[in-house]
């Protein structure tokens, strides 16, 4: 592992807060790519769920050019972070590594209110359950969910769910992936939502909203017991074989990896992936959950996991950009490079000597034209990140 | 005048019901069926007992409290408890005259626990010479002796016991609490009784406050379910009891004991630790209190005594083989399967009929030693029928499994054969809940992880009953109880709050009711 820990600098944070623009990323290979999109990102502060989450979530809607000219007459998909299971103590796991109920059900209020037509929350669920059932499992209220907005369904995409055959979705400029086989809902939906926690991730460093697609991918076709010709649907394995470690392929019916020789190590293919679901499925709107969650990994099986409260909201139109400014918000340098802090392993690998570096997902983002990772061009409205700031790295160590 | 014949008739119906039940109370009371048993150690040969195997009370008060223990007046701390038998210090292999000081002292103090309907047995612990034991019960008024241990030899220890009690025309029982084999390689025990049981809990295996898992791995829980519902699919009608100690156990951990043991129709031998018992004898309100509440806890499973009688409600079946080579394995399969939350029903192989498989999808026979022909012929029958079977490599179905087992057609049915002799149990529970399908679980409970329930239905099949007990420390809440069937009542009970009745939400052919909060036990009562 790294010990020579450098998180952001005070020099970088008083040019993020806008104070000074010059320096950040000059002269450095992971240099800003100029033509890149931004988006404006919007912070909001609050301190628990107990909060008034729609008044918060409507004034950040605002100023981020509002939700009604986004969802209003439309179908829309939210992709929530429902990782894993389990719990730490008394916290459930909204509180930690998945997005809370209470935010879910804000942001549907919302966008009901705003006249989306449908709503489709989406996630994966394991061994045969409904995504209704992994929410009860975690003690949410289905049913206060349900009727939120007007319409307000569940799918769990780690099968071919609800529709006849799987969308192929393809990635302009592929990294590992050209296209992938993903449950419909991915695409029968005008708007695409990425909802995701503010928390590390255990081989990657973070995850944010561009990691959060790499849920999207289902089991039936990248689990480890996926079919080798056709896509399993009784598929109850994780997708460690086929996605974090290349060491199987998809079944023949779906896309190929464009190069069967390229790096192994999942610090190298984990962010490309995800880069590739990104560019497959565009993030019409990012949003990052950091009102109280976790450090040192995306959940509670990760050794060292620890609550935290940042009582940060971080929402935009780009989830380059989005995923940008939540790392800055967590200390971090957004435009670090592979195997800086925080794109890393953050425990020992199970096999001593593996490497422990992971790709900086915002920078590959950018390379190929999703979003811009650099902080000086991206319009942060609300609470600037110096007020937002919540230093994962040392919460994380101590 | 026409009303008061019939109110009189009434209230004379209603004297001779209360004059019946009373009776049968009382009858009961006299039998190890209703025993409630509780350790009551002490006196000068419990005290000599602590020396031997060097459980030195560091605090000399306690120890004093100890040797005094068999004043009556702590016969005084059962009053509104349902205590209704005591497991005192009898037999250590001490020498003769300290035993006999003990006996002296404790024939006053049967006397006067004979007169508040106390039974009183007792402990005869490993190194006890067997005649010196039996000789003073009768004298002592003793009801019965228990005895301790873990060597092989239990069994011949209790036949001899047996034989000298006859001899001296006393009807005192013999009852076991070591191991869990003495009960298989005797017939005649009264009470099914094991030390073999564990400390209900949440087990914490990291050092550090985090948990060590994986993305699904839900935390490891201690249980004695299991064992009670095999002891009792084996043994019928006798009581089960539980023998384990609490370690530095809080309130909650006793209410967890009695309800792990209770859920499943056994009992728990309540064991009071020397703390609490030092603090009664001082009587200490916060203790007091305390004891008020387990005994409150007690009382409440006796009220519900009835619930005994259900029979485990559940679409799996379990043959249950003692004689298997793998009695470990199939331990391990019915504690692990309970842990998955799959509702199943013991079936002792000796009870194995068409009658017994009757409501099964599935049929787990991989734990008994090759079928006989007429075994093998109703099993088939089974799965041709429409369900599955689970079954050991012995099974011999001529399809080689590519995993762990292979699943094939057998009429309207399905059979699957495990490779492995036994199957791994960890991976069997999961794959029966992968073979079986959430979604054809007759309950299905929901956010939780630190719970186990225990699902039995009433005569008739009218009323299913879900008992959850969280072993977790903290309250479990926000929990969905999702049940087939067309249920117009719910019903919770707890042991510390009046019956409340639940909101029910239809959906499709089930029915969800949702339980607010779980301390350490709750019971929800759907009816038809």
């Amino acid at each position: 592992m790294n010990e020579n820990w450098h998180t952001i600098t005070r020099r970088q944070l008083l040019a993020v807060s806008g104070l000074s623009l010059a320096s950040l990323g000059r002269g450095d290979p992971a240099a800003p790519a100029p033509r890149a999109p931004v988006a404006p990102v919007s912070i909001g502060k609050c301190a628990n769920y107990d909060e008034d989450l729609v008044s918060l979530l409507a004034k950040q809607f605002d100023q981020i050019g509002g939700v009604r000219r986004l969802v209003g007459g439309k179908t829309v998909a939210i992709k929530l972070n429902l990782t894993g299971g389990g719990r730490i103590g008394t916290y459930t796991a909204g509180q930690t590594h998945w997005v809370h109920p209470k935010l879910v059900g804000a942001a549907c209020h919302l966008m009901g209110r705003a006249g989306a037509k449908r709503i489709r929350l989406l996630e994966g669920a394991g061994r045969g359950d409904s995504l209704e059932d992994k929410m009860l499992n975690a003690g949410w209220d289905v049913a206060a969910l349900r009727s939120a907005a007007p319409i307000v369904e569940f799918e769990s995409t780690n099968h071919l769910g609800s529709g006849k055959r799987y969308a192929r979705l393809k990635a302009a400029k592929p990294y590992i992936y050209p296209a992938f086989d993903l449950n419909h809902s991915y695409q029968d939906t005008d708007v695409y939502v990425s909802m995701s926690k503010l928390k590390h991730h255990e081989e990657c460093g973070i995850t944010l909203t561009i990691k959060n697609s790499f849920g999207i991918t289902p089991n039936s076709i990248y689990g480890n017991d996926a079919g080798v010709d056709e896509p399993n649907e009784n598929a109850r394995r994780g997708r460690e074989a086929v996605l974090h470690a290349g060491k199987r392929q998809p079944p023949k019916s779906a896309p190929q990896e464009v190069d069967f020789t390229s790096e192994r190590h999942e610090g190298y293919r984990v962010p490309r992936i995800c880069v590739d679901l990104t560019a497959a499925r565009p993030v019409d709107l990012a949003i990052i959950d950091g009102i109280e969650s976790s450090v040192q990994g995306e959940g509670p099986w990760v050794n060292g996991f620890k609550y935290a409260n940042p009582q940060v909201l971080i929402l935009g139109r780009n989830a380059v950009c989005t995923d940008a400014v939540a790392t800055a918000v967590m200390g971090y340098d957004p435009r670090a490079k592979r195997g800086e802090p925080p794109f890393h392993r953050i425990t020992p690998p199970q096999t001593p000597g593996a490497p422990e570096w992971a790709e900086n997902p915002m920078l590959l983002a950018e390379a190929v034209g999703i979003g811009s990772a650099d902080l000086s061009r991206i319009d942060v409205r609300g609470v600037p990140i110096k007020d937002a700031l919540y230093d994962f790295e040392s919460r994380r160590r101590g | 005048m026409g009303d008061l014949r019939l109110r009189r008739t009434l209230f004379q119906v209603a004297g001779v019901l209360v004059l019946l039940l009373s009776t049968i109370l009382l009858a009961r009371a006299a039998g190890p069926d209703c025993w409630v048993p509780a350790r009551w150690q002490g006196g000068p040969l419990e005290m000599l007992r602590r020396a031997g195997s060097k459980q030195v009370l560091a605090d000399p008060a306690r120890a004093g409290i100890l040797r005094d223990w068999y004043n009556p007046r702590t016969l005084d701390l059962l009053e509104n408890t349902p205590v209704n038998c005591l497991l005192v210090t009898w037999s250590t292999g001490a020498k003769a005259d300290v035993e006999s000081e003990q006996h002296k002292l404790l024939a006053a103090y049967t006397r006067a626990a004979h007169q508040r309907r106390i039974a009183v047995v007792g402990l005869v612990y490993p190194g006890a010479d067997p005649a010196r034991a039996a000789a003073p019960v009768v004298e002592a008024g003793l009801d019965g002796l228990v005895i301790k241990g873990d060597s092989a030899g239990g069994p011949q220890i209790a036949r001899e016991l047996r034989r000298l009690l006859r001899e001296k025309n006393s009807s005192a029982v013999v009852i076991a609490l070591g191991v869990r084999d003495w009960l298989l390689s005797d017939a005649d025990w009264p009470v099914l009784g094991t030390s073999g049981a564990v400390m209900p809990r949440v087990r914490v295996f990291s050092e550090s406050d985090s948990v060590t898992a994986t993305p699904t791995t839900e935390p490891w829980i201690d249980s004695n379910t299991w064992l009670v519902r095999s002891l009792r699919a084996w043994g019928g009608e006798r009581p089960v009891w539980l023998g384990h100690r609490l370690g530095n156990p809080s309130e909650a951990d006793y209410a967890r004991a009695i309800a792990d043991a209770a859920v499943a129709g056994g009992r728990w031998v309540l064991a009071p630790d020397d703390a609490l018992l030092a603090s009664l004898w001082r009587g200490q309100p916060e203790a007091l209190a305390t004891w008020r509440r387990i005994g409150a806890c007690l009382n409440f499973y006796e009220q519900h005594a009835e619930w005994r009688g259900f029979t485990p409600a559940g679409s799996l079946g379990i043959i249950q083989d003692h004689a298997g080579k793998h009695a470990a394995m199939a331990d391990e399969n019915l504690n692990l399967i309970a842990r998955r939350r799959i509702p199943y029903r013991v079936i002792e192989r000796a009870d194995l009929t068409a009658a017994a498989l009757q409501g099964l999808q599935a049929v787990l026979a991989v734990s008994f030693a090759p079928p006989t022909e007429q075994e093998r012929k109703l099993l088939a029958a089974f799965a041709e029928g429409g369900g599955l079977l689970v079954a050991g490599p012995s099974w011999n179905s001529g399809t080689l499994a590519e995993g762990d087992y292979a699943v094939k057609k057998l009429g309207a049915g399905r059979i699957a054969v495990y490779k492995q002799d036994p199957p791994d149990p960890e991976a069997l529970s999961k794959d029966i809940l992968d073979l079986l399908g959430n979604e054809n679980l007759p309950v299905r409970l929901f956010n939780v992880a630190g719970m186990l329930a225990h699902v039995t239905a009433g005569p008739g099949g009218r009323r299913l009953l879900v008992q959850l007990v969280n072993y977790a420390t903290e309250p479990s809440g926000l929990i969905t109880v999702r049940a087939a069937g067309e249920y117009h009542r719910a019903r919770l009970f707890s042991t510390d709050a009046p019956p409340a009745d639940l909101k029910i939400n239809k959906s499709g052919e089930r029915i969800e009711v949702s339980v607010t909060k779980v301390a350490v036990y709750a019971a929800l009562l759907l009816e038809k």
